[in-house]
């Protein structure tokens, strides 16, 4: 299995689309056990998920040839700097963030306020790790949510718990920064990619709040 | 989205609204809405209007058919 699809598994695991084609299972089971005998079945179902479309046209935009490069995928997941604000379109917190943005922000039910953030790719610092017996184990993260406004923007940093996956994330410590998905630790970030992930967050955030009514 | 399944509005009473696969959702947050018009639906809500071909595309995906 090439890296870029070892990275589109880790980020696709936990969405809704995943759990209708039945696959959330298998992509569960292969972040927790690291384990090769479930990589055929998500090789099979990568090409199934909604972002293999946004992998093609970016990797057509960035001019590479295999659109499960991990540079690709990372550029739809956490963005890109090639990737302008106009292209912001193909990122998934866009994607996100655009299915309610003809909505005003205040009139969300708190629910679909919930599920839009567990859905979004956020950035996050690990302050506190709990080290345990079981194969999911939590750490305490700052994090930035979001903030249902008028507009729909960043609101101040507050600390939650998460799901930590020590197969997933084997070296993970305190101070890294990471993306987060459905409560889930995904990744650890380089400075870069914290940088990207800001950045296309923020323009995500901008794009969408020009559209609410 | 990873949340939103389309869903093609079959009924609609006041702010509820009977879909295609037989689920009940609240139109409240989506103005204008008419018997046989595609939605995102979201943990119970209607969250977008879509078109057809958009709602067809997205089905084809969900199903695991050819895009």
């Amino acid at each position: 299995m090439k890296k870029g699809e070892i990275l589109a598994s880790i980020y696709s695991w936990g969405c809704n689309r995943d759990k209708e084609l039945k696959s959330s299972e298998t992509f569960r089971q292969f972040i927790a056990s690291g384990e090769e005998k479930f990589q055929r079945k998500i090789k099979d179902i990568l090409p199934k998920l909604k972002p293999d479309n946004c992998y093609k046209i970016i990797a057509a935009i960035l001019k590479i040839k295999d659109p499960y490069t991990p540079k690709v995928i990372e550029a739809y997941w956490l963005g890109h700097k090639l990737l302008n604000v106009k292209n912001s379109i193909l990122s998934h917190n866009y994607t996100v963030l655009n299915t309610i943005a003809k909505i005003n922000p205040s009139r969300l039910p708190i629910q679909i306020k919930n599920d839009t953030e567990n859905c979004l790719i956020s950035l996050g610092r690990v302050k506190k790790i709990w080290k345990g017996k079981s194969s999911i184990k939590k750490v305490a993260v700052e994090y930035q949510p979001l903030e249902f406004g008028d507009k729909i923007s960043l609101g101040k940093t507050e600390t939650k718990k998460i799901d930590w996956y020590p197969k997933l994330l084997p070296h993970l410590k305190v101070n890294d920064w990471i993306s987060i998905h459905y409560n889930t630790a995904r990744q650890v970030l380089t400075a870069s990619q914290r940088k990207s992930l800001l950045k296309n967050l923020e323009e995500a955030l901008k794009l969408i709040n020009t559209q609410a009514n | 989205m990873c949340l939103a399944n389309p869903q093609k509005i079959i009924k609609i009473n006041k702010d509820k609204a009977l879909t295609d696969s037989n689920k009940e959702i609240n139109i409240s947050l989506v103005s204008k809405l008419k018997k046989g018009d595609y939605v995102l639906a979201q943990n119970g809500f209607a969250v977008k209007k879509i078109s057809q071909k958009e709602a067809k595309a997205s089905l084809k995906i969900f199903k695991g058919g050819k895009k």
